[in-house]
């Protein structure tokens, strides 16, 4: 399993290393540990509860399209916009959901130039790009392991 | 007609972190140095000004003002240990100033009472 995935900011963060201002394109995001459990819990249960009103609804694509997609069978896997949008229209508290993923990465699992990213410097994001990101740090790290509880 | 505000409540940041910081304390200088404007005549009455520079005093100088808590004065001694320089942003209002090479030239004061503060100046790279 990947320990660190590499995003390339659309934007690039102006940020303070060595006494000196520069622009940093590279974010690099690293797998949790039971050490951020605490976010981790949350967040999952977040993504459950997302499943469980979708498998309510009859019109929206069913939990179970998540965890098949997810098969070890299958070479495809869900890709990051499509479990944001997924998370979206389960009707999940998304305000939520993202301060507490953003909490997360604010505990040193994502870097910049190996600074690690600030509350400050998470702010210069774009906002689709944020939610870029959290989608590819959930299908890089997270998904296998919450969707095989499910099958 | 439009309304012209006033830069107050600015941002600090300092390496990457916003510092809270004792209100109405923050200030900074330029770092555009000392200008001196001097005359020389060629007769008649005829003068020209010669201006010239002290680039000696193009120094960049930031000023703020801490509550004496056990994490602003760890913060402190962190900032004054490390001598390779610290990037201080100061916003408000669309307004940005940037000083770079910034560093704690003073041995700040550390006093323990109710209205006491921690008066910190930094100097650095001319603001831009």
């Amino acid at each position: 399993m990947e320990t660190q995935i590499t995003h390339i900011l659309k934007t690039p963060l102006k940020i303070a290393k060595g006494g000196d201002e520069l622009l940093a394109y590279k974010l690099i995001l690293s797998a949790p540990t039971a050490k951020n459990r605490e976010h981790l819990i949350r967040l999952k249960q977040t993504f459950f509860k997302a499943i469980s009103l979708l498998r309510k609804s009859e019109d929206r694509p069913t939990g179970d399209d998540v965890a098949q997609s997810t098969s070890k069978d299958k070479e495809e896997t869900l890709e990051g916009s499509q479990i944001i949008t997924m998370l979206y229209m389960s009707g999940v508290d998304m305000v939520e959901f993202q301060n507490i993923f953003r909490n997360l990465l604010l505990q040193r699992l994502a870097t910049v130039e190996d600074i690690p990213l600030t509350s400050y410097l998470m702010d210069q994001i774009d906002q689709d790009e944020f939610e870029e990101i959290i989608g590819e740090y959930i299908s890089s790290f997270l998904l296998s392991s919450w969707t095989g509880i499910l099958k | 007609m439009a309304v012209i505000r006033k830069l107050v409540d600015a941002t600090l940041v300092i390496d990457n972190n916003v510092i809270g910081y004792v209100p109405n304390s923050l200030g900074y200088t330029e770092g555009l140095g000392e200008q001196k404007v001097r005359v020389q005549t060629s007769g008649g009455g005829n003068v020209q000004t010669v201006v010239s520079e002290d680039v000696s005093k193009k120094i960049a100088m930031v000023k703020f003002n801490l509550e004496p808590t056990q994490t602003n004065i760890d913060l402190l001694r962190s900032i004054k240990a490390d001598l390779n320089g610290h990037v201080i942003t100061i916003s408000a209002l669309g307004f940005t100033k940037t000083i770079t090479g910034a560093v704690i030239t003073k041995d700040y004061e550390v006093k323990f009472g109710m209205d006491e503060v921690i008066n910190v100046e930094m100097e650095g790279n001319p603001a831009k």
